[in-house]
């Protein structure tokens, strides 16, 4: 295991991909790959791609991989697609748009699966993101499944978060129902060179006026064809712009601190759950037993599970 | 239950990925995480994908008839980046008397237009569980 991180340190991308299938499938001895790396990260930007699918991401990301590149960084994509409910199985489809990076040392892409997880992401994003910024990665690229609403958890992932919609999908409403326009720090409308993507910026700019932003960094709302690149060389920009600026006046802190918040209180949650549920699975019995005292009215269920709370084992 | 997870790749200049999407979705319906990478594959792509994607085999789609020139470069490129060797399948319109020179060089199993997609999906994990 210390050769591996020691490699995975270097880039290495078998050490990589041996440690991000470590970490995603939670094998034995994940947590002290965690002890090990946490502690040297901390220094990549972490860029998160969200928006309905169909709309360009991966098209759009494989664009800011090529711009980063071009400018001499390190870049690594995590691609989340849907796990099946049905099957538990996935396609995970999003490297198509990205194989021209796929031999560049420069570049570590890793698809990973929903797993259950609901926000549009995967459980395991968060230590694979701390893997991949101990590796010195410039810039590390979160891509979302995309499915709408859920998907304010990547602002506790990522510095900048980019939006993408597209035209027509009279999407601005819907947009500010769903507390969107909260999410974003760069708003992009994709597929510019179909019709009406002028009404979909104007749309996206109202919507942006009317939420009253008291904040320093008023998001911009920009154009691209991600299939032909353009636009990308200007979105790229904004995106060190934010970088720049969160990196000043203290908002990095505030978001560290914030961000390491969300990381413990879902740890916390996950252990105690899957705590929890290795008790109740373990000793099935006995539970039903005390379940039948309940289904009587003999016991009321808070009792039982405070009984059984003071039972569990928790290793995190 | 541990997650097999598999790259389904298109080498070559071949342009039709019906069969290999036929294939895919018949593996996530197994329960399998298949990594999708599309048309015109070269060897070096495949194996740094495989490589970078922790995957535990490769399933090879190629209807082109290159397959003798192809597939060994394409286990070749897998030795040399994930230093042992991966697993890999080949699918496709594959003459018989090709069949044993593919598995002498390495490859674990071929697929040809009879096979069912259920028999892949037990091949694959047949070899896989076995390590
Ligand atoms: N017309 C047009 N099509 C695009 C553009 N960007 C991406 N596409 C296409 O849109 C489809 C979906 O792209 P993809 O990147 O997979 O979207 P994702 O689901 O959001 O990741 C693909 O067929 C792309 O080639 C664009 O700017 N204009
Ligand atoms: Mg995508």
């Amino acid at each position: 295991m210390d050769d591996l991180i020691a490699k995975a340190l270097q880039k290495d991308s078998l050490a990589l991909g041996r440690l991000s299938r470590i970490l995603d499938d939670s094998e034995e001895g994940w947590e002290r790959v965690l002890e090990e790396l946490y502690p040297l990260g901390g220094k990549a930007h972490i860029v998160g791609v969200t928006g309905p699918p169909g709309a360009g991401k991966s098209t759009l990301v494989s664009c800011i991989v090529s711009e980063v590149r071009k400018s001499g960084r390190t870049s690594a994509v995590l691609a989340v697609d849907p796990t099946s409910p049905y099957s538990g199985g996935a396609i995970l489809g999003d490297r198509i748009r990205m194989q021209s990076h796929a031999t560049d040392p420069g570049v570590f892409i890793r698809s990973l699966a929903t797993r259950g997880h609901i926000g549009g992401l995967s459980k395991s994003i968060r230590s694979l993101v701390v893997l991949l910024d101990a590796a010195g990665f410039d810039m590390i690229i979160l891509e979302t499944v995309g499915v709408g609403q859920e998907e304010v958890e990547i602002r506790g992932q990522a510095h900048t978060t980019i939006y993408v919609t597209v035209p027509g999908l009279g999407d601005g409403i819907q947009a500010m129902k769903a507390g969107i326009l909260e999410i974003a720090d760069i708003y992009l409308v994709n597929k510019a060179d179909l019709k009406y993507a002028n009404v979909t910026v104007k749309d996206l700019q109202t919507m942006l006026a009317m939420s009253e932003n008291e904040k320093l960094w008023s998001p911009p709302v920009l154009t691209s064809v991600a299939s032909e690149g353009e636009g990308v060389s200007e979105l790229v920009v904004y995106v060190n712009d934010h970088w720049e600026h969160i990196n000043k006046g203290g908002v990095l802190q505030e978001w560290r601190h914030w961000a390491a918040g969300q990381s413990v209180r879902e740890v916390l949650r996950d252990a105690v759950g899957s705590g929890v549920g290795e008790l109740m699975e373990e000793r099935s019995e006995e539970l039903s037993d005390d379940i039948e005292k309940v289904s009587n009215r003999e016991v009321d269920p808070g009792s039982v599970a405070r009984k059984w709370l003071s039972k569990v084992k928790f290793d995190v | 239950m541990k997650k097999i997870r598999v790259l389904i790749a298109k080498p070559g200049l071949d342009g039709h990925d019906r069969g290999a999407k036929v294939v895919a979705r018949a593996l996530r319906d197994r329960g399998f995480e298949v990594v999708y990478t599309g048309l015109h594959q070269t060897p070096e792509q495949i194996a740094a994908t495989a490589v970078q994607e922790g995957v535990d085999a490769v399933g090879l789609s190629i209807l082109s008839g290159s397959h003798g020139t192809l597939v060994p470069r394409v286990l070749d490129e897998i030795k040399e980046r994930a230093g042992t060797m991966i697993p890999v399948f080949v699918g496709g319109i594959i003459p018989q008397e090709d069949i044993a020179p593919l598995k002498e060089a390495g490859v674990a199993e071929v697929f040809t237009p009879g096979t069912t997609t259920a028999q892949i999906a037990d091949a694959i994990s047949d070899i896989v569980k076995k390590g």
